[in-house]
């Protein structure tokens, strides 16, 4: 048959399915079962069970589970609480300093957990008080929680990284390292905005009353806070990059310390156990039945050259627009499925089409990891449906509407497409860190 | 019918949250492998394949449940604007496909238990376990997420029917 009408057919059938509110996952899983008993073969439908088999003991992808369960003890932990009171105490009296103390503690967030929302589940619900107490405006609380958190895939580790591993064969650690450099730009990026805004219109970020004061007894006390989460960046990233285990191992270790740091803030029962588990476990199936339907139907697409003709498309554009309109195109076509979709499910649905036509191109593919590991943080910024945006608006009281977070956000998104440009513009910022290191995983 | 609908959730929630009391035991069995081999020098022979099956366990016994709680990701622009009762065709539809393929799955993976059992496959690692156990229990995970999907259509038929409007 035809390529050009089967792949009509499959896709159009996907997209009838996702259309109609089945899961994105059963979507995937669907359309590949049918369609391989209509245009493959019923001799490969065995490949609907070996396909979760595979997947549910890839050894790369049991860093997932891990990394979701870290995040759901650091909200059990209490490491939150102790970080804020030392920067309030440090940097209480700039203009605006809320709003960088919750990009700054995102960003600590952000290199312990490998998610994208932890940043405003742990420190939201202290954080956002607090700056309604000062009368912060909204324009600079919400969106420096939201995009300060968002940075948790690009800033190592990354959940999102793996699953590009797994589709790519890209070393995972050297796609973490990879992150480090624009993530920790943007969030200089929002911190200059931040400070920019409340210099320009005071109001809008209070600084404490001169009358606070602190010592630096106090102050240097305070600073005990940092040993926890130093602790455990240092028992995840440092345990990779010292060679002493694979990601998959550091990711325990992290989730062991986590549950370690919860013991020794007293906040470590069975019924916080339980409830971290409890969140994990639905996040964790979140993320691989949709690797499960990604796998399926990449398999499906693949045996019915689907995967060839689009390349073919893709090869098109770039033989006549060159690397930049190759790039351009995959970058908008992700962008504009961020407004609408998780992160996980663009890579699944993208990724097995994508990167072929990149390597086949001769672009750097880790260069190129990078830069769609941002493209889908910014997904979990952009409206009318960032994961995030909804995240923010769970913990917000009744008069924040959407729109206020809609426009609270639009600023920081800005700070993220343009350090997204300056890594495309100077692709140093991404590889010249992993070239210097040598991993093995 | 009622009760039939109430025990698959409460098979599936039993379940998932039997599962989730894994994820503490494999971060200690996993920290303890990076401790025996980096610190005492003697890597277990056993982690590696306990980890692996731990993990399987709590990806397919956790599927139904998040089902149930809506836990997977949805693409709802289209379908949130919609009238209700248009939205509830649309999700039978939806779920026909899902019991279908689902179903195929549930087929497929008894066969895929079933050669394992048969030729008494065993993993290539060290310890060399039987693989069996672990094949019947993705097995069971997908009978457990196929009923759930199926219980989720009967709900909406019998909303569609106008029985009484169901709030799940």
């Amino acid at each position: 048959m035809d390529t050009g009408f089967t792949t009509a057919i499959v896709l159009s059938m996907f997209f009838f399915l996702l259309i109609i509110g089945l899961p994105v996952a059963f979507c995937l899983i669907s359309t590949s079962i049918i369609c391989t008993l209509a245009f493959w073969s019923p001799s490969a439908l065995y490949m609907s069970a070996a396909t979760v088999w595979d997947q549910s003991t890839k050894d790369i992808y049991l860093a997932i589970p891990m990394f979701v369960f870290l995040a759901s003890m650091l909200e059990a932990s209490g490491i939150a609480e102790n970080l804020y009171k030392m920067f309030d105490k440090w940097i209480g009296r700039l203009r605006g300093s809320l709003g960088i103390t919750s990009v700054l503690m995102c960003t600590i967030m952000d290199a312990i957990s490998g998610l994208g929302a932890s940043g405003i589940v742990t420190i939201g619900p202290i954080a956002l008080p607090e700056m309604t107490k000062r009368k912060y405006s909204k324009q600079i609380s919400l969106g420096a929680i939201a995009a300060g958190s968002a940075l948790g895939p690009l800033i190592p580790p990354s959940v999102i990284m793996i699953i590009i591993a797994g589709y790519t064969g890209l070393s995972v650690g050297k796609l973490f390292a990879g992150g480090l450099f624009p993530g920790l730009l943007c969030s200089i990026g929002f911190i200059v905005y931040i400070v920019v805004l409340c210099h320009v219109r005071p109001k809008m970020g209070p600084a404490l009353a001169s009358g606070v004061t602190f010592t630096w007894a106090e102050k240097l006390t305070s600073l005990k806070a940092v040993v926890a989460p130093m602790f455990l960046i240092g028992a995840i990233m440092g345990s990779i990059y010292s060679g002493i285990c694979t990601p998959t191992e550091g990711a325990a270790l992290g989730a062991f310390g986590a549950m370690i740091c919860a013991a020794l803030n007293r906040r470590l029962t069975f019924k916080e156990l339980y409830q971290a588990s409890k969140v994990s476990i639905k996040v964790t199936c979140m993320v691989m039945w949709l690797l499960i339907g990604g796998n399926l139907f990449a398999g499906l697409l693949n045996a019915l050259q689907v995967t060839d003709s689009m390349n073919q498309v893709l090869t098109y554009i770039h033989e006549a627009y060159g690397n930049f309109g190759l790039i351009s195109v995959m970058m908008l076509i992700v962008f504009f499925m961020g407004m609408f979709i998780d992160g996980a499910a663009i890579t699944v649905l993208t990724m097995p089409v994508f990167f072929p036509a990149i390597v086949n191109a001769g672009i750097d593919p880790l260069w190129f990891g990078i830069l769609f590991t941002m493209n889908v943080v910014i997904g979990y910024l952009t409206p009318p449906f960032g994961m995030n945006l909804f995240y923010m608006k769970g913990i917000t009281p009744q008069d924040v509407s959407m729109m206020d977070i809609y426009r609270s956000i639009i600023p920081y998104v800005l700070v993220m497409v343009l350090v997204l440009f300056l890594t495309w513009v100077f692709p140093e910022l991404a590889t010249w860190l992993p070239g210097t290191i040598d991993v093995n995983t | 019918m009622e009760s039939i609908l109430r025990a698959i959730d409460k098979i599936n929630e039993t379940a998932s949250n039997a599962v989730c009391l894994l994820f503490a035991p494999l971060a200690v069995i996993s920290t303890y492998e990076v401790f025996m081999r980096y610190v005492m020098n003697r890597p277990t022979t056993w982690v590696w394949d306990v980890a692996v099956h731990l993990f399987a366990l709590i990806v397919v016994f956790g599927a139904g449940n998040t089902l149930r709680q809506g836990g997977h990701v949805v693409m709802d622009v289209m379908i949130t604007r919609l009238p209700p009762g248009f939205r509830l065709v649309l999700n039978l539809v939806a779920y026909l496909f899902f019991i279908f393929a689902v179903g195929i799955m549930v087929w497929q993976s008894a066969i895929f238990a079933w050669r394992s059992v048969e030729v008494g496959e065993r993993t290539s690692t060290l310890l060399g376990m039987v693989v069996y156990p672990l094949k019947i229990c993705i097995f069971a995970g997908i009978v457990l997420l196929w009923l759930e999907g199926v219980a989720l259509f009967l709900r909406d038929v019998r909303s569609f029917a106008g029985a009484r409007p169901e709030t799940r």
